[in-house]
């Protein structure tokens, strides 16, 4: 088993994939490790070394409720503000039935 | 007339949560791990040994597990887990997964036989694209013995 420390957010799976590793049931983080079975520990060290995040990290899709937020915006129907102003009077109207 | 009857067992079992949430790499395995306590009784669970284990005391023949994940963040994406005993996946009696877009899952299993020291946890993977945090208190993981 070898392991690295890592920052979470990188993409982990590329990582153990450029090390040898493509079976996703090899892999588990612990402790802020990485641990991956059945690859040396000199080929993780190296995966990691030539890891580049700016260009390797995971590309995240928006939400829906992003989207919905961008749509909106877009077409002037709503502001930032005004999207949290409502969403706080729904929270208040929520916790004073609540009470 | 008399009728027989046993006095009720004393119910057995633990009831762990997450206080401080956990993190949760895209795409990777974790075992979860509970900071907290509602009740032991017979200390299947000691944090500051590992949080993630819950061990079967002497005495105990048969138990039922249960647990519940939710990831903060409101994320759409895939949960997947199950149990493991003794470090290998629990492929009868206590076997579930989850796999829809939620980023929440209820784990429960049938009834297991178990031997002293055996040791039980719950391995998940989220995939929404990006790191996600165990939620705190509605994050948990029970045992119950039931013989």
């Amino acid at each position: 088993m070898a392991k690295i420390t890592v920052n979470p957010e990188y993409n982990l799976p590329l990582i153990a994939e450029n090390a040898g590793q493509g079976d996703i049931e090899k892999r588990l983080y612990r402790d802020g490790q990485l641990h991956v079975e059945g690859v040396t520990q000199k080929a993780l060290d190296d995966a990691l070394a030539a890891y580049d995040h700016a260009q390797d990290a995971f590309e995240v899709e928006p939400n829906e409720i992003e989207i919905l937020k961008d749509v909106l915006r877009e077409k002037g129907v709503i502001t930032d503000e005004e999207i949290s102003d409502k969403r706080l009077e729904k929270i208040n109207a929520v916790r004073g039935n609540k009470i | 007339m008399s009728s027989a009857s046993s006095p009720p067992k004393k119910f057995k079992g633990c009831l762990a949560y997450v206080t401080s949430p956990q993190i949760a790499p895209n795409s990777t395995y974790i075992f979860t791990e509970y900071d907290e306590k509602s009740y032991d009784t017979d200390n299947f669970h000691d944090s500051s040994v590992d949080k993630s284990k819950f061990t079967v005391p002497a005495g105990v023949k048969k138990i039922r597990l249960s647990a519940y994940v939710q990831f903060g963040g409101g994320a759409t994406g895939n949960t997947i887990g199950e149990f493991f005993k003794n470090g290998g996946s629990l492929l009868q009696g206590g076997n579930k997964s989850n796999n829809r877009p939620n980023t929440t899952a209820l784990f429960v299993s049938g009834v297991i036989d178990v031997e002293e020291g055996d040791y039980f946890q719950l391995r998940i993977l989220q995939v929404t694209g990006s790191t996600r945090y165990t939620s705190a208190a509605t994050t948990w993981f029970a045992v119950e013995v039931v013989e």
